[in-house]
């Protein structure tokens, strides 16, 4: 019996503002997952703490929404104790450029099988609109009253600096194209990151759904290469009148599980825990010495 | 008169001479010998130069802890033998290199005799400069008379993989230094090494080294860390049995992702853990409370090392006992465990997976440099492999996964607190469970009944933990009428004191501290309480005193990064006297 | 389970410009079949909600809200794009 969106809904409904990019979200991620192929039971979503971060809630699904910044790694651990599940990162910016950020980072390097998911509505909305790592320079809120001073933050750009195998961007706006695009990613084998850009309806009132679809255009259609990395490098630091969406890059490298040793016997979880063999007593007794 | 396998040596020099990988071997050529030893290491927090030695003492019965007095000093430079000349007893012996600029008299000093042998003469004529050190231990060896052949074994088995060349030239350089050395020195030495003949083997082990085995024997095959000292030789240990045993190991980007990546392979049901000192489990005391919140299993080493902040980073203290009973914000089930000795860390090892399966929530073994890092020879018995046993408690198997019928509640409310675990990958038992209070489905709820019943919940899990928890280990005879009071590593200078007083004192020593043992109170009946703990502040007093309404006596304390000795504690107990 | 427009509808237009996949459109003016109401798409839309208070007429509903009156009406919001001239129209 193939698996539906129907297989998907959940039973709380959402705690979103009407109109939030997170109804998008939501959707293009159950459609992906269909896509993909995948079941709710072989889909492990971790999440982070904020608005976004409630996704896991709102759908059936197995899910684990930990502390704020620290999705990437209980997602490592969860992934390395278990690779045949598939694993599935929803973090928004806060979550992932400022407390995260260092995981972001590592986990890039890494190259994890896992899908990286991060809500980007240059914005804190849980905590009431306080300006984010990815907020424009110059953004007013209620910590940057003069406007943001730092340089705007990347995930895509980071994500390609550090390593990541397959960056793409996507918009709330567009359902059909980010669902998408998460179903790519679910099926790459290795690090994918999509970034999702959404409007928050009630605490940022400069990048709305109408600012987005102003400067949204798509990189597939434009005629660019995804395995052509300095190329990718070049549109992952175009921003402002033109916002590049869909898959920046793509390769194939080892993936981290494939390289662990402890995982040659295969995961973790799934083997029989048992006391040691005579054979593996004998082993370690002659190590003692 | 001769004093037969009862005396202590000290190896001291600059870090980088090879103060630590002489005096193992040594320590292991006296084990091989059916001798007993214990040793503890000083060094630095630098890689080169500064001061640091090993001390290893060595008797014909078991040892729990080594002694201040010296009995033979091998200082490797002036300055190892300026500052621990004073270490040796009236009679003792000091081993030195002939070139190194000391004078005779000074060393020889109140009653000590001056050894120098010419070791790097030695050392370059049968082999090469860096030899050295093997020719000191050879000169040690000849002067206590003992057996060459338990040298020239280690030495063989240390140097193989050097080629034999290396071997032959190392075992040259040993044997001239051990005739030299007995020759001229050994007719009158007081104590002397005799092998025991027919003795059983047994093996020299380190805390750490303990603590891993038990947790490799009782099934965890994932350990996440952030090296810092004295916790570091954990993963290393499994990272050595990765493709062995299939552990995956996780040097991770820093102390938070480590504890995350463990509570996360546990939560997908892999055996897990993670290793630190103070300043990492800092870092990690968010993270303590999801998993508490969240009912994952984790076992958390907290090897304590001299605070507050960086600190003494390679010495010993047992300052962190109050901030690990109670980290992380709100209020969670948690079990620690402080082991005593090297079998206890074994022990300690595999039992900490079936109580963090069981309870479903966090356990910390709290241990320190000493144990970490101090060497003992253990019964083989003592690390018995075949009696490990595993117990996962409520871990849903899949017959009764298959069997479970409407929606999966993680969080279900069952009377004793401990709800029927199923780990993410099956189609009956899909579910979501949030850090924010939740329902027994694991969604957000901020409903004011749902939260009591869950806190309830929780909070019950520790209640039933008792019947898990072992009272305090009792030593030494009832009547005595000085109680010592220990936890974690001061067990084994406590049971000497013990020894030592011949009936005026007994040992009450605490492993199991959360919860709480509930009948510690009758341990302590009947005597003078004195808790002898290594901090400032007397934090195992503290809780002893508000769980039990126990006054105490006496707290001896020590807080400059070096443990206790049995001299110490006697002292401390006649100052009061 | 997406939001429904109703005979309720009044042309206001008002939900049409709040939606942010562009999933609503208003059925040409005059046309005897579809004239009367703006219509949801129900396979685009995400149950935002964004729509239903911006309503002067309160003439929008979640599909499992609507009135029995109106009963027909998740079905004729779906006929619009599969059978009338949906985004044609917009």
């Amino acid at each position: 019996m193939a698996v539906t969106v129907k297989d998907y809904a959940g039973s709380v409904k959402p705690t979103w503002c009407p109109g939030c990019g997170d109804y998008g979200i939501l959707a293009a991620v159950k459609q992906g997952l269909v896509q993909a192929g995948l079941a709710p039971h072989q889909v492990l979503m971790v999440s982070g703490i904020g608005c976004g971060s409630k996704l896991p809630d709102y759908a059936t699904v197995n899910g684990f929404m930990t502390l704020h910044g620290r999705p990437l790694p209980v997602a490592t651990g969860a992934k390395l104790g278990n690779h045949s599940l598939k694993v599935v990162t929803v973090h928004g910016d806060g979550d992932s450029m400022g407390l995260g950020m260092g995981h972001f980072i590592h986990t890039a390097r890494r190259n994890l099988d896992i899908v990286d998911l991060i809500q980007n509505n240059q914005i804190y909305g849980l905590t009431k609109g306080q300006y984010s790592p990815t907020s424009d320079r110059g953004f007013v809120t209620k910590t940057s009253p003069d406007g943001a001073i730092e340089q705007a933050a990347s995930p895509v750009a980071l994500a390609l600096t550090a390593g990541g195998t397959f960056v793409a961007r996507g918009f709330a706006g567009d359902v059909k194209g980010l669902a998408g695009l998460i179903a790519q990613a679910l099926e790459h084998k290795g690090y994918a990151l999509v970034e999702m850009l959404q409007p928050c309806v009630t605490f940022n009132r400069k990048n709305t759904y109408d600012w987005y679809r102003e400067r949204v255009y798509n990189l597939q259609e434009d005629g660019h290469d995804p395995s052509d990395q300095v190329a990718a490098f070049a549109k992952a630091l175009e921003w402002g009148d033109r916002i590049p969406l869909g898959v920046f890059y793509q390769t194939r490298r080892p993936t981290y599980e494939e390289q662990v040793a402890g995982l040659e016997q295969g995961p973790v979880a799934t083997r029989e825990l048992k006391p040691l063999t005579a054979d593996e007593v004998e082993r370690l007794r002659a190590e003692l010495g | 008169m001769r004093t037969i396998n009862n005396m202590t040596f000290k190896i001291a020099g600059a870090a980088g001479q090879g103060v630590e990988s002489s005096g193992a071997g040594f320590s292991e050529a006296l084990a091989q010998g059916g001798l007993h030893i214990f040793a503890v290491q000083d060094y630095m927090s630098r890689i080169r130069g500064g001061l640091n030695f090993f001390q290893v003492r060595v008797h014909e019965q078991p040892l729990y802890a080594h002694e201040d007095a010296v009995h033979i000093l091998l200082p490797l430079n002036e300055e190892a033998l300026e500052a621990y000349r004073d270490d040796v007893v009236k009679g003792g012996g000091i081993i030195y290199d002939e070139g190194l600029k000391v004078d005779p008299q000074a060393a020889a000093s109140r009653g000590r005799r001056a050894m120098p042998v010419p070791l790097l003469d030695i050392a370059k004529e049968h082999g090469e400069r860096v030899m050295a050190n093997t020719a000191a231990l050879g000169a040690a060896a000849g002067v206590v008379g003992y057996s060459y052949e338990r040298l020239a074994d280690v030495i063989r088995k240390n140097f193989r993989s050097k080629g034999d060349d290396v071997v032959a030239a190392n075992l040259r350089v040993a044997r001239g230094a051990y005739l030299y050395a007995e020759e001229r020195y050994a007719a009158d030495f007081e104590w002397k090494l005799k092998q025991v003949d027919g003795a059983p083997h047994r093996y020299v082990m380190s805390g750490n080294q303990a603590l891993a085995l038990g947790a490799l024997a009782g099934g965890c095959r994932f350990i996440s860390a952030y090296p810092m000292t004295p916790a570091t030789s954990i993963i290393e240990w499994m990272a050595k049995h990765e493709h062995s045993f299939g552990v995956v190991t996780k040097h991770a980007e820093d102390e938070i992702a480590a504890i995350n990546m463990a509570i996360g392979a546990n939560f997908v049901g892999a055996r897990a853990m993670t290793a630190t000192s103070g300043g990492g489990f800092a870092l990690m005391s968010e993270a303590l409370g999801l998993a508490g919140m969240n009912e994952v299993p984790l076992v958390l080493v907290e090897a304590q090392r001299g605070g507050p902040s960086t600190g003494l980073p390679t010495r010993t203290e047992q300052s962190d006992l109050l901030f690990v009973l109670h980290a992380s914000q709100g209020e969670f089930p948690r079990l620690v465990l402080a082991p005593g000795t090297i079998e206890e860390c074994f022990e300690v090892g595999w039992r900490s997976f079936n109580l963090a399966e069981k309870y479903q929530t966090p356990v910390i073994v709290l241990s320190d440099e000493l144990l970490a890092a101090s060497l003992r020879t253990v019964e083989v018995d003592a690390v018995d492999l075949h009696k490990v046993v595993i117990d996962r408690g409520k871990l849903l198997t899949n017959q009764e996964l298959d069997a479970l019928e409407g929606e999966y509640k993680r969080h279900r409310f069952v009377e004793d607190g401990i709800s029927p675990r199923a780990v993410p990958g099956h189609p009956n038992a899909v579910y979501a469970t949030a850090s924010d209070e939740h329902d027994e489905f694991g969604h957000i709820c901020e409903d004011q009944e749902n939260r009591v019943k869950m806190m309830q919940k929780r909070m019950t899990k520790l209640e039933t933990a008792r019947q898990d928890i072992e009272p305090p280990t009792r030593y030494g005879p009832e009547e005595a009428p000085t109680v010592l009071i220990g936890w974690g590593s001061t067990y084994g200078v406590l049971r000497e004191v013990v020894d030592r007083l011949g009936g005026e004192a007994r040992l009450v020593h605490f492993c199991d501290l959360w919860p709480f043992p509930a009948d510690a109170a009758e341990a302590l009946q009947g005597g003078r309480l004195v808790v002898v703990e290594n901090n400032y502040t007397g934090q195992f007093k503290q809780l002893l005193q508000s769980e039990t309404c126990i006054q105490v006596d006496q707290v001896i304390s020590r807080y400059d990064g070096r443990p206790f000795s049995p001299e110490d504690v006697l002292a401390s107990l006649k100052e009061v006297d | 389970m997406p939001y429904v427009i109703t005979e309720l509808c009044a042309r206001d237009g008002a939900c049409a410009e709040v939606c942010p996949v562009e999933c609503i459109v208003a059925g040409p003016e005059g046309d005897a079949e579809w004239g009367m109401a703006y219509f949801i798409d129900p396979d685009t839309c995400i149950d935002c909600g964004a729509c239903e208070p911006e309503c002067p007429e309160n003439a929008i509903f979640p599909d499992d809200e609507v009135p029995d009156e109106y009963a027909d009406w998740p079905a004729k919001n779906a006929a619009f794009f599969t059978e009338g001239p949906g985004y044609d129209a917009a």
